[in-house]
């Protein structure tokens, strides 16, 4: 029992010292820099549910399509709760859970076949680890040793590292063949050319119109928009039976549908877009909603 | 139910409370066995009954076989015992992969057979079933057998040997004559506990920081998304999904070890720091060594094992393997791991007959080299589905030497192998006979910081990579 106890001991004075420690260090990359993507989410979502002081007067819900648009290009007050490898679903449920009700809701509209993950609300709203994070922050995904350890080392040691490595790799012939981009993109064409599971889909549009019911009588304005993916995508059997299902469920006369975009952006794998033209769209969607 | 989750803690604690309490000492049984039927349940309440039938049948076939006259008279029963598990494994496991592969795709039958949901746990079940009706008819042979026991005792201990919540989805496999008799009446004052603590620390440890996380920056060793990574990013994966098996595995069988330590019983160990092994057979001692002891006791050693000459030797080396790599799961990718490793075993084998290696530390670093590189690339059948993807991913590997790498990726895969490296490092320190009181000394330290990491720095909860078998 010794030795259970003095563990228990210097955990506790190891959480202690930790929280004093970021309680006064602050690093400047705190809440930007993640280990994944999936870290990404449940780092917004804690943002929301920890950091806010004020709700924001407008959230986007969504998936990585929309995840990727910079909150910074979004208009003032706007907090993109888009979630990659998930969807809509679980950004609803976690405003609902919150009994946040912003004053405008833009839904995106790409990736509605997709429920909401059940893991991943629970380890994010189950009653324990929800409090848990909210009296101890440094349980919050942003303040992981990991992240801070990473932070200091890669510039350090694995950027050089890797760049001379790299310097060494790119001497050998090059391949005729460009891999990369093409054969993800085949993929996502050959998957959109399925119909999605309509059982699931009629399931989710079912939630989804409980949840817009529910924002639309707290006041909220609720908008929806679809990301640009490529346009062969875009006209695919997937996407246009979601929007067919969508359209009945919400008929385009009675709720607002952002146009889509005439553009066409490129993407890097199909459906999403990379940096510059997320930044890009994020800007055409501000101009989208500054003129209403 | 995943160990790692807050149902699983809710329900070990309510099931220990209940355990120990004096008033129900003579309940124990029962409770556990209630609390494993909701631990399976709470996964696959509408197969809960194939878990009964596989229980009901080992049970009886169990029961005919000690009730036998003779050992004679007893290898009917132990026939069909075997048999009836070996036909639930093959029907619900396999039988959407012989659709799959023998069946026009738009068949009746076929759209019936690969619709067939895989039970929780049936390998691991079906196994230590086999396991209880062979065991027991083995004992039958012996002299001094004991008488057997009523039916109603038979049958609650056979309930509980296969159900047990502790090992019952994803192992230790539990071998009957090694389980069976620890059951009977247990005291709380006999709990090892600081064992236990230290395998649910290290177990949850491995599994919620190391595995969970090392899980999100190995994501991408699937198709087709590899293609678009760098060759450094690849082999940095591959190393990553290595350790990251090895740590979701091994803590995973941990945690199950200290389990079931909390409730009076002892599970065998599943892991010996396989990623020191010099040598493919050592590693096979040193890996799921439930599992090898297995196929080794009920399969390599009734083949015929090396009792036939060497290529009768070499074939039932791969038949094994082969069968060992199908086990874990219901595709042709997992026949392929366990032929790769059959066949590294078969031309070990050869080798070792054939030439001697000198005695050096040069020399056992190489064969550790060798077999480690082996055994990652192998991991590669586990992680892809599809032989052409395991083919696409070295391709890849050899192709992508001009993109650019997320040197973040490398930080977080190296910064989450490195416990998976002291780990075995330690065990080397320790087994070259060096000191090591002070690793002991250490250990309020390295336990209390295992502890600080599973509280501060766990990965998104996911499914054990084992679960799926």
């Amino acid at each position: 029992m010794r030795l259970i106890r003095h563990t228990l001991l210097v955990c506790a004075l190891l959480v202690l010292a930790y929280a004093a420690c970021m309680r006064f260090w602050q690093p400047s990359y705190l809440g930007i820099a993640a280990q994944s993507q999936w870290q990404v989410n449940a780092m917004r979502a804690q943002g929301l549910l920890y950091e806010r002081t004020i709700t924001p007067h407008t959230i986007v819900v969504g998936s990585s399509l929309a995840a990727r648009m910079p909150t910074g290009l979004l208009p003032k007050h706007t907090y993109n709760l888009s979630m990659v490898g998930m969807s809509t679903y679980d950004g609803l449920r976690i405003l609902q859970h919150e009994g946040l009700v912003p004053k405008r809701l833009l839904i995106e509209t790409n990736v509605l076949q997709r429920p909401a993950r059940k893991a991943f609300l629970e380890s994010t709203l189950s009653p324990l680890p929800y409090q848990l994070r909210k009296w101890a922050f440094v349980l919050q995904d942003k303040y992981q040793p990991a992240v801070i350890a990473g932070e200091t080392l890669t510039p350090l040691i694995t950027t050089p590292l890797v760049m001379e490595a790299e310097a060494w790799l790119r001497q050998l012939p090059k391949p005729a063949d460009s891999p990369a981009g093409g054969k993800v993109t085949d993929a996502q064409a050959k998957q959109s050319a399925n119909k999605p599971n309509e059982e699931t889909l009629a399931s989710n549009l079912s939630e989804l119109q409980q949840a817009v019911a529910y924002f639309q009588s707290q006041g909220s304005e609720v908008l929806f928009f679809e990301m640009p993916v490529d346009p062969q995508i875009a006209e695919s059997v997937e996407y246009r039976t979601i929007r067919e299902h969508l359209h009945k469920a919400f008929p385009t006369a009675q709720y607002t549908y952002l146009p889509r975009s005439p553009k066409v952006y490129t993407t890097t794998d199909g459906i999403h877009l990379n940096a510059r033209k997320a930044a890009e769209f994020a800007q055409e969607l501000s101009g989208m909603l500054e003129k209403r | 139910m995943l160990f790692n989750s807050f149902e699983f803690v809710g329900l070990l604690l309510a099931t220990f409370l209940l355990y120990y309490l004096p008033p129900l000492r003579r309940w124990q049984l029962p409770i556990l066995l209630l609390a494993s039927m909701a631990f399976y349940a709470s996964a696959q309440p509408q197969l809960l009954w194939l878990l009964l039938a596989s229980i009901g049948l080992n049970a009886a076939s169990s029961y005919a076989v000690l009730r036998a006259s003779s050992p004679q008279a007893a290898r009917p029963y132990a026939t069909l015992g075997v048999v009836a598990n070996l036909s639930l494994l093959a029907f619900f496991k396999y039988s959407g992969l012989m659709a799959h592969t023998f069946l026009p795709a738009d068949g009746e039958l076929s759209a019936f057979l690969t619709t067939l949901p895989l039970p929780l746990g049936i390998s691991f079940f079906s196994f230590q079933g086999i396991s209880l009706v062979v065991d027991v008819y083995r004992a039958k042979g012996k002299a001094e057998q004991a008488p057997a026991a009523p039916w109603t005792q038979h049958l609650l201990h056979t309930t509980f040997f296969i159900s047990f919540f502790a090992k019952l989805v994803q192992g230790p496999i539990a071998k009957a004559g090694q389980f069976m008799p620890q059951i009977g009446p247990k005291r709380y004052r006999d709990i090892q506990w600081e064992p236990i603590f230290r395998a649910l620390v290290m177990g949850y440890f491995l599994k919620m920081v190391v595995a969970d996380n090392l899980k999100d920056q190995t994501f991408w060793i699937a198709y087709p998304y590899f293609e678009t990574r760098s060759t450094l990013s690849l082999l940095s994966m591959l190393l990553g999904y290595s350790m990251q098996i090895f740590a979701d595995f091994a803590g995973y069988s941990l945690i199950a070890i200290g389990v079931g330590g909390l409730f009076g019983y002892r599970l065998p160990d599943n892991f010996n720091f396989p990623y020191i092994s010099t040598s493919v057979a050592d590693f096979w001692r040193r890996w799921h060594i439930s599992l090898s002891t297995f196929l080794k006791e009920y399969l390599y050693i009734p083949l015929g094992g090396n009792r036939h000459g060497q290529g009768r030797t070499y074939f039932n080396l791969m038949m094994t393997m082969v069968l060992g790599g199908i086990w874990h799961g219901a595709g042709w990718s997992y026949a392929l791991w366990g032929a790769v490793h059959g066949g590294a075993l078969a031309i070990e084998r050869f080798c070792k007959d054939r030439f001697s290696l000198p005695q050096h530390p040069v020399v056992s670093l190489l064969q550790w080299a060798a077999v480690f590189t082996m055994v990652s690339w192998a991991w590669l059948f586990f992680k892809l589905p599809e032989f052409s993807h395991v083919v696409g991913f070295m391709q890849s590997v050899v192709r992508n030497t001009h993109l650019s790498t997320w040197p973040g990726n490398l930080t977080y895969i190296a910064l989450y192998a490195l416990p998976v490296l002291v780990y075995h490092a330690s065990h080397v320190y320790r087994a070259a006979g060096y000191n090591d009181r002070w690793i002991v000394a250490m250990r309020p330290l390295t336990y209390g910081f295992m502890l600080f990491c599973i509280l501060t720095n766990s990965g998104a909860a996911g499914d054990f990579i084992y679960f799926q078998f």
